[in-house]
């Protein structure tokens, strides 16, 4: 089966197979953006790793993140510290850009997913219940797709160890649970980026209700 | 105007694609079909747009390296850091990982990405024959890089909450990290403005 689309990077039209073996990436031949990629099982994958990506994101901000011991001096912090400091030194804008876009948008973009899936997969276990075919959420990709750029939870731990190396000698640091379980979540949470894109979830909406 | 679409595209053919949902759909409709997108054969305004944000980074990129993007007071002693001093001190202690990451995470990322889009749009603009491939390249590397650079603003915000010993050494952000910030915003927004598509409108240079 082909289907007749246009390259977003380079508006070539072109003739795509709907079906791709596990881990083949398709690229337009004029410009070589990615358009689309292969995967064995991308819907349970997706929707099993975003659950556990969102039990991560949970213990992530409910436990410890670091603690910092210099001089007989103790402090430990949380993950939502680095948003709520900002926010009591006044300096808003700051608090609540680091708060979007290592909390808020990352949450948002799972739960998002989850609202797609879940209803997907339901369907295809019990082929009883049918989906209303008018009420496919189109507006869901819409809203994910302007949220993509804007997750920065990789950045973001980055950052946490640059910060971690410049105390290194100047204070004894301790990882909590929570540090741990961020690290798991951005791994995780890369993949399903890799995973998931625009063409995927079109595909599972059409196929789906 | 007379725009002239390149060989074999959509455009030429009297499509658009939407740029959502990549359906293709009659160059007259304003809505996508499937998703309800607003659909173009070429972003209006694309240049125009992306060099507005490419200026107004350029200007907060001034105070962004001018003023301390971190405060340490220790013991009432309070020292200003700018972005630059920050990576001497890296390189100074021996840190010269770190220092290279900084360094590159907040000085050549966001120049390079400057330059990168003023050249895409240059070329654009100017009558003159370009070469597709490696302008298609470089704007999807300015896409890809542009949110790394926002590392230096989360380095601030840790260290923040985590250095707080009571009136002994307290660390408080400055202007630049809200100024750098902005930059990082607006170039990642200038770049999401460029549509790679006139690029390849343009005639090809050999």
């Amino acid at each position: 089966m082909m289907r007749q689309t246009a390259c977003l990077g380079c508006d070539l039209l072109i003739e795509l197979p709907t079906t791709l073996p596990f881990n083949a990436k398709l690229c337009c031949p004029r410009c070589n953006h990615t358009l689309a990629r292969g995967h064995k099982n991308a819907l349970d994958y997706t929707l099993a790793i975003s659950i556990s990506c969102l039990f991560l994101l949970v213990i992530s901000l409910s436990f410890n993140f670091l603690s910092f011991e210099s001089n007989g001096q103790f402090r430990e912090i949380m993950l939502i510290e680095a948003t709520k400091e900002l926010y009591i030194k006044e300096f808003y804008f700051l608090s609540l850009l680091v708060c979007l876009l290592t909390i808020v948008f990352p949450i948002c973009y799972l739960l998002l997913l989850l609202v797609i899936l879940v209803p997907i997969k339901i369907t295809t276990l019990f082929k009883s219940s049918q989906l209303s075919p008018t009420k496919k959420p189109v507006y869901i990709i819409r809203i994910i797709n302007k949220l993509t750029p804007w997750l920065m939870v990789d950045v973001f731990l980055i950052g946490v160890l640059v910060a971690l190396i410049k105390m290194w000698s100047l204070a004894t640091l301790t990882f909590g649970v929570s540090f741990w379980s961020y690290v798991t979540f951005v791994m995780l949470y890369s993949y399903i980026l890799y995973c998931v894109d625009q063409q995927k979830l079109f595909k599972w909406i059409n196929n789906g209700y | 105007m007379g725009i002239k679409y390149s060989q074999g595209s959509a455009a030429s053919q009297g499509i658009s694609c939407c740029r959502v949902c990549a359906q293709l759909n009659d160059a007259g409709d304003k809505q996508c079909q499937h998703c309800g997108e607003k659909i173009f054969l070429r972003a209006p305004q694309s240049i125009q747009k992306t060099l507005a944000l490419l200026i107004a980074s350029i200007i907060f990129y001034v105070p962004a390296n001018l003023y301390p993007i971190m405060k340490t007071s220790v013991l009432g002693d309070q020292i200003e850091s700018t972005i630059f001093s920050g990576i001497l001190l890296f390189i100074d202690s021996g840190a010269y990982f770190v220092a290279s990451v900084i360094f590159i995470a907040s000085i050549v990322i966001p120049l390079t990405k400057m330059l990168a889009i003023a050249w895409l749009c240059q070329s654009v603009i100017s009558n003159k024959p370009i070469r597709h491939k490696q302008l298609a390249k470089l704007h999807a590397m300015t896409e890809f890089i542009g949110k790394w650079s926002m590392v230096d603003v989360f380095v601030v915000a840790i260290l923040v909450a985590l250095i707080q010993i009571g009136s002994l050494m307290v660390i408080t952000p400055g202007l630049a990290a809200i100024s750098f910030s902005v930059v990082v915003i607006l170039t990642m927004l200038s770049a999401q403005c460029f549509d790679s598509r006139l690029l390849w409108d343009k005639a090809e240079r050999k």
